[in-house]
């Protein structure tokens, strides 16, 4: 049987298509539940994450133009989403700072048995200023372009890739310090 | 090289657009400049590490409060409750006002359907097209009125030719039917006269007869 697409989904789920609505969240719930997680390290605020930002894309679904992939327009939002999350935990925190409270709700033990690689890169990527850790998520979990990613945060390419950069550098510490304590 | 270039060529490597040339120096340059490299490394172990990555299954959770409640339809509302109903209602009332106040006539001429606006001619054009048909419904009409007017023109002269026949003939029969008359007229006038004639001789001479027998006997 033939897959509905996006678009098609999308055009039935504007004019108040409940079950097109719920096919295009069961598509994309997975993809955003684990950025979330990857995002907040903690499975409470990825759900809560995960709910405002697909509230945000049903409000918003009707501006959607087509223009560019329906995933790309997801992301763009979730990574609104997880701006506003961000300064609602953290309203005195600068965006470009790190996180002061690393791993304060880790994810649970049943989400994390012999997935020590998965809690080693989140707990890496928690030591990430928010800014950074959004370009990276993106970039290898989301697996965007530049010229997406500068789109999705409203952004120059050549900052994104200047956040990467940054953001490579402090993981590659990171991560060596994370092996050498598990040594 | 400088550090623009390598920002470039590095991110053109990790989203796979590099060409020949382009690896060429990329190789060249992982092995003759360490910081690049070391970005390198790092940057294919998150790769890995974030296609090892296992994503996590989403515990469930209430997907239908998400939807915005105004833009919730209801998949079973019968179609007379649709909201857009009442729209296209007013659209098709709207579309009969124009068509009749901008008078559409719709046509079938050679098997197709034509629309048109019954005042898509100008005054002038009207007057023009009027003007056309009144002459020529004029001179069709003038052509057939001489056509008329030659024929009765034939018709009376071949009456008028029959008629003047039928005089002459009369007038011709007439006359001698009188001249008829006359002459018996005149003949009987002359018997009648010659008969006065003779009972006036005849009285002459019984009147004579009378005197001589008298004067006879007196003798």
């Amino acid at each position: 049987m033939f897959e509905q697409s996006d678009e098609q989904l999308i055009k039935k789920a504007v004019k108040g298509n409940k079950s097109a609505w719920l096919k295009l969240v069961k598509r994309y719930e997975k993809a955003v539940f684990n950025y979330g997680l990857r995002m907040t390290s903690n499975t409470e605020d990825a759900m809560d994450l995960m709910q405002e930002v697909f509230i945000s894309v049903h409000k918003n679904l009707a501006t959607y133009k087509g223009e560019g992939r329906f995933k790309g327009w997801l992301f763009k939002i979730a990574s609104y989403r997880c701006v506003e999350f961000y300064r609602k935990k953290r309203p005195m925190q600068d965006l470009d700072s790190t996180d002061e409270i690393v791993c304060d709700a880790a994810l649970p033990e049943h989400f994390l048995m012999s997935q020590q690689q998965n809690r080693a890169l989140v707990n890496a990527m928690q030591l990430l200023p928010i800014n950074q850790k959004s370009v990276v998520e993106l970039k290898f979990f989301g697996h965007f372009t530049f010229e997406e990613i500068a789109q999705q945060l409203d952004i120059s390419a050549n900052t994104v890739k200047s956040r990467l950069y940054t953001a490579l550098e402090k993981l590659k510490i990171i991560l060596e310090d994370s092996h050498a304590s598990a040594r | 090289m400088q550090a623009q270039d390598k920002s470039q060529l590095f991110a053109r490597w990790l989203e796979g657009n590099l060409s020949a040339d382009e690896q060429q120096r990329f190789e060249q340059l992982c092995k003759s400049d360490s910081e690049f490299a070391e970005r390198v490394v790092i940057c294919e172990q998150m790769e890995s590490m974030s296609e090892a990555f296992q994503e996590y299954d989403v515990p469930e959770w209430d997907r239908e409060a998400t939807i915005s409640p105004q833009l919730l339809v209801d998949d079973n509302t019968p179609w007379w409750q649709w909201p857009g109903l009442s729209f296209v209602s007013l659209a098709a009332s709207s579309a009969a006002i124009l068509m009749v106040a901008l008078n559409v006539q719709i046509k079938v001429q050679d098997d197709a359907v034509v629309i048109g606006f019954a005042n898509s001619y100008s005054e002038a054009q009207i007057t023009a097209l009027v003007d056309e048909k009144v002459k020529a419904i004029s001179d069709a009409a003038n052509q057939e009125n001489a056509q008329m007017l030659v024929q009765y023109q034939q018709q009376l002269q071949q009456q008028q030719q029959q008629f003047s026949t039928q005089l002459a003939d009369y007038i011709l029969t007439s006359n001698r039917t009188e001249r008829k008359e006359d002459f018996a007229e005149l003949i009987k006038f002359v018997n009648q006269q010659r008969n006065d004639d003779q009972v006036y001789y005849a009285r002459q001479l019984s009147l004579l007869e009378e005197n001589l027998s008298q004067d006879n006997f007196e003798e």
